[in-house]
């Protein structure tokens, strides 16, 4: 038992440094991104379509139940107009970014872990290593750019659409008019929330493509492997999320 | 020695807790083909890629165009795999390129600076049609069969002509004449392009047509170098043994595999399915395979033959061995009684 708890332990802290290592070798091979931005381009639009039907939806809702919550609990005392500050507040410096990270991670995260463990295992990340192509260039370089740059794309899209179901349910259940809803809208917002939320997004971004990459680069045993690859990438994925999120709010606020 | 290509030393290399090489020497001469023959999981694509440092070793040395690989640097060994090909089992070919964006691969990577698009297309075309491959230049890897995507990636790793091209089973899975095609390609690249070739395989018939030299890895060591007609005259039991295909020697004795297959000899799965339906409360007679011997069909796993466990060879195990290779067995076993009883 204790065996185990240690192996575990043991694999999980091996699996961190290997992760941290690959995002630092990413960081130096960047130099060669304009070499690359076919690649880059084609992994950015991958992302960006996989992403965008799924983020409207789960958008547009969040942006609804907030207002709907919110809502309900203002009218008690009679602020239900209040939600023009608080459905725009927490979409931009929050849902957003977290939402966006949470469908990124499920979508693009859990395929990238898949792409390149698939890879792992049928010798094809061994054949680029003796065509002297560093995988790293060839293969996780470029999806880390393309979701860095892809992530706060989508979470201005999430953050659109949320506000934008926000108003809707506060003009027809509320009684808010959209005027209102968006005065106070311009009026909760300040610069450094929208700037804030891109950060974050930004670091979510390059936190998903590196697990993905990390955990398929390090998939063994065929399809269960990958398999197992892409469970755990998701889980990481999450988790190191909500933990960023928390310690970057600290830092901006 | 300037013609020694590849000079192994006492490699050694531990997976898993198991020595896969252990103490492992083997030098290459430029021009050869070298053939390393041994049975499955003997070591012999590990061995493959501790020479294109795919893998490091425990201790020793792979000195590879003069440079070791077990300790060059990421750089250093990249000056070397710039003048090896490697020919994996699968194939290899990246799953989200075509044949032809597979196979220009390393030009496009390396040599785009001296190459212009026409030259690299044509040159694609040349190393396809020299492994017998035509139009193929925009099919997917998923559209090919097994052999053809070999043949795919053998022309990827000859895309740049390479001094040294390593081949990790070249022709398993492939059919008689895929077989030969790729036996000539192997000749005909030594003929003419003078490559340093070093091919692992478990086909004899093959290693036989292609090998200047042929080296046997048996217990995580090269034990026998010979040119093929050197293995076809040895006497020793162990060559004997891998090169004849027999069950029973010293290969398989060691690790306890010739008890194994006699076992699975003696009960075919018809026999052990009776035993199951058996277990299961099932009627016994009709379950219970048909056993030429007394009591070997009744207790076929507990109780092994004590010949089995003498240096001599088996009782004949019934139906599941052909007849020519039972009659030889017989032969063993009397000559291995006789032995047995000269001493006495």
């Amino acid at each position: 038992m204790l065996d185990r708890a240690a192996r575990t332990l043991f694999d999980a802290i091996n699996g961190a440094g290997y992760t941290l290592v690959l995002l630092f070798r990413t960081c130096f091979w960047t130099h060669a991104s304009w070499r690359k931005r076919g690649e880059i381009t084609y992994q950015l639009a991958t992302c960006a379509f996989g992403g965008f039907p799924v983020a409207m939806i789960v958008a547009v809702f969040s942006g609804m139940v907030l207002a709907l919550q919110g809502g309900i609990s203002l009218k008690t005392w009679g602020q239900e107009e209040l939600i023009g500050f608080v459905v725009p507040a927490s979409m931009v410096r929050e849902m957003g970014p977290v939402m966006t990270g949470f469908i990124l991670a499920g979508l693009i995260g859990s395929t990238m872990a898949a792409e390149v463990g698939t890879m792992a295992v049928s010798e094809e990340i061994e054949a680029l290593e003796v065509m002297s192509i560093n995988p790293v260039y060839f293969l996780v370089m470029p999806r880390i750019v393309a979701l860095a740059l892809v992530a706060p794309l989508l979470t201005i899209y999430v953050d659109l659409v949320g506000i934008l179901g926000g108003a809707f349910v506060g003009e027809r259940l509320l009684g808010l008019s959209y005027n209102a809803y968006f005065h106070n809208a311009r009026e909760a917002l300040d610069l450094k929330d929208i700037y804030s939320g891109l950060a974050k997004s930004a670091v979510f971004g390059v936190t998903i493509a590196t697990v993905g990459c990390s955990q398929g680069l390090r998939a063994r045993g065929g399809a269960e492997g990958v398999g197992r690859a892409t469970m755990r990438t998701v889980v990481v994925c999450f988790v190191f999320i909500l933990i960023f999120d928390y310690i970057l709010t600290w830092m901006f606020y | 020695m300037p013609d020694i290509v590849i000079n192994i030393t006492d490699l050694n290399k531990n997976l898993g807790g198991k020595q896969i090489l252990n103490r492992l020497n083997l030098q290459v001469r430029k021009g050869e083909t070298f053939v390393i023959i041994g049975r499955s999981g003997s070591g012999k694509s590990v061995t493959l890629k501790h020479i294109v440092g795919l893998m490091r070793p425990d201790s020793g040395g792979c000195f590879v165009f003069g440079t070791d690989m077990a300790r060059a640097t990421r750089r250093d060994a990249e000056a070397v795999r710039n003048r090896i090909g490697y020919l994996f089992q699968s194939g290899a070919l990246l799953a989200s390129m075509s044949v032809g964006e597979n196979v220009s691969l390393p030009l496009r990577e390396h040599e785009s600076a001296k190459m212009d698009e026409d030259a690299i297309n044509r040159t694609v075309r040349e190393k396809l049609d020299l492994v017998d491959l035509d139009k193929v230049e925009e099919k997917m890897p998923g559209e090919l069969s097994g052999g053809m995507r070999k043949r795919v990636g053998l022309a990827r790793a000859i895309v740049r002509n390479p001094e040294l091209v390593l081949y990790d089973e070249p022709t398993s899975g492939l059919d008689p004449i895929g077989t030969a095609a790729i036996d000539d390609l192997i000749i005909s690249m030594k003929k003419k392009l003078k490559v340093t070739q070093v091919v692992v395989t478990h086909d004899m018939a093959s290693a036989r047509k292609i090998a200047d030299r042929i080296g046997l890895l048996f217990d995580g060591r090269i034990y026998f170098t010979g040119t093929p007609q050197d293995l076809d005259e040895t006497q020793d039991v162990v060559v004997h043994q891998f090169v004849h295909g027999e069950i029973a020697g010293p290969m398989t004795e060691k690790s306890g595999e010739t008890k194994r297959f006699r076992k699975m000899a003696d009960n075919p799965p018809s026999s052990q399915a009776g035993g199951g339906t058996r277990k299961g409360g099932a009627p016994e007679k009709p379950a219970s395979a048909p056993a030429p011997q007394a009591g070997a069909g009744t207790e076929p796993a507990a109780a092994p033959s004590p010949a089995s466990d003498g240096p001599g060879l088996p009782t004949p195990p019934p139906k599941a061995v052909d007849a020519k290779k039972q009659e030889e067995r017989q032969k063993k076993e009397e000559e291995g009684e006789k032995k047995g009883q000269e001493p006495a």
